[in-house]
């Protein structure tokens, strides 16, 4: 293992200690789902959630732009003992697959992956946007 | 004697005051949202109800809507169908009759879907909204549907109190895509989304063009008040030469004006 991937590890385990399990101070819990129907094409057919991950340890996030946006990190990288990588964070959906974020918490609802910032050795930045429309969203 | 109260189109004036609290109504936006509402349920709900993921039928319940949806749908039910005017224009239709001619849009909104996955399967969902709009529009009628009462068939035209409509175009797409153009948010620069999955509402957005007569005034026949009406006009043609040396060549009446002389809307 590289420098990075060890410390990669340590920074994972102290990113726990903000966690529910910890101090309990990061109040929204991110998962990835995917959405899929039995005919061939999104919202055609019977729907299946599948929850992909939840995003552990538990990330900050920021609402940011009137609440349309949600910035999420850190979202620790893949290494040998950990992390998520980039196929959880963003799979390819099939024809008849849909992937989204949802969020619970202050901050609950439905959310699609607009941007990862992935330039930083230690994290990935997220940014979703919403998919509820009414503005300003209710709290909690 | 002429009086005021009149009407232009299905607007009576004055105003008649109603039940406490009742709504004030536009006759002509409400006639024409029940009319296409009506046909789009007749039209599409067989097989809106035979494919499943998203709404049964081609409208919500009570999804119905007299005014201009802007941004705010996304707080109501869906699908939708919101009509309202937008703006108007007097034309003169004759040398006594003038018209407003008002522009009324019909704008249909469907539940959210997702491109690409989610487009072929009702890739023609639009289209046939306008189709039905278009023919519901031409058409005038349904044999299976009168408003506010009157018999079955009958022109809507006639319900509201047009003189005439007519189906101008449609436009139809996705609204608010997501990510993307999202409306009222300033976009990162250089990406709005381009190139990403993207949620978004199928509409359809009808313009309608609408001709409702200004009346003029009523004329009441006072009793015991002579010449308080206009008459009917006796009319002879003559011809000859000379004034003095005529031969006729018909006679006729020109009757008074009543009011009722352009009723035919059919």
């Amino acid at each position: 293992m590289t420098l990075r991937e060890d410390l990669l590890d340590l920074v994972e385990t102290l990113e726990e200690i903000p966690g529910p399990t910890g101090c309990d101070i990061r109040q929204n819990a991110v998962f990835v789902e995917k959405w899929s129907w039995d005919g061939g094409q999104a919202f055609l057919g019977n729907l299946t959630v599948t929850v992909l991950c939840e995003l552990l340890p538990r990330p900050r996030t920021n609402q940011t732009v009137d609440g349309r946006e949600l910035v999420v990190e850190p979202v620790i990288p893949k290494h040998p003992k950990g992390g998520l990588d980039w196929d959880v964070l963003n799979p390819s959906p099939a024809a008849n697959e849909v992937v989204v974020y949802r969020v619970e918490g202050p901050n609950q609802g439905y959310y699609v992956l607009y941007n990862i910032e992935s330039s930083r050795p230690f994290r990935y930045v997220l940014t979703l946007r919403v998919l509820d429309r009414d503005y300003p969203r209710p709290v909690g | 004697m002429p009086t005021n109260e009149s009407a232009v189109g299905g607007f009576l004036q004055p105003i008649p005051a109603g039940t406490l609290n009742s709504e004030l109504v536009d006759p002509t936006v409400r006639g024409i949202l029940d009319y296409l509402a009506f046909w789009l349920t007749w039209g599409m709900n067989a097989k809106m109800g035979n494919m499943q993921g998203r709404s049964p039928t081609i409208l919500a319940p009570a999804a119905v809507f007299p005014y201009d949806p802007n941004a705010i749908y996304v707080r109501q039910s869906l699908p939708a169908l919101y009509v309202w005017c937008a703006r108007e224009y007097e034309e003169q239709v004759t040398l006594l009759r003038h018209c407003r001619r008002r522009d009324i849009f019909a704008q249909y909104i469907f539940q959210e879907l997702v491109s690409p996955q989610g487009m072929t399967a009702r890739e023609g969902l639009l289209g046939n909204v306008a189709a039905i709009f278009a023919r519901a529009i031409t058409w005038g009628r349904h044999y299976d549907y009168g408003y506010n009462g009157d018999p079955p068939g009958t022109p809507i035209a006639r319900s509201v109190g047009m003189m005439a409509w007519r189906y101008r175009n449609s436009e139809y797409g996705m609204s608010w895509k997501h990510p993307g153009t999202t409306e009222g948010v300033p976009e990162r620069m250089g990406t709005g989304g381009d190139g990403a999955v993207q949620w978004g509402y199928p509409t359809c957005k009808t313009h309608i063009e609408v001709w409702e007569r200004i009346d003029v005034d009523r004329p009441i026949d006072l009793p015991n008040v002579p010449n308080d009406l206009m008459p009917d006009i006796q009319m002879t043609m003559e011809t000859g030469d000379t004034t003095e040396s005529t031969t006729p060549v018909r006679s006729g009446v020109l009757p008074y004006p009543d009011g009722s002389e352009d009723d035919e809307v059919d």
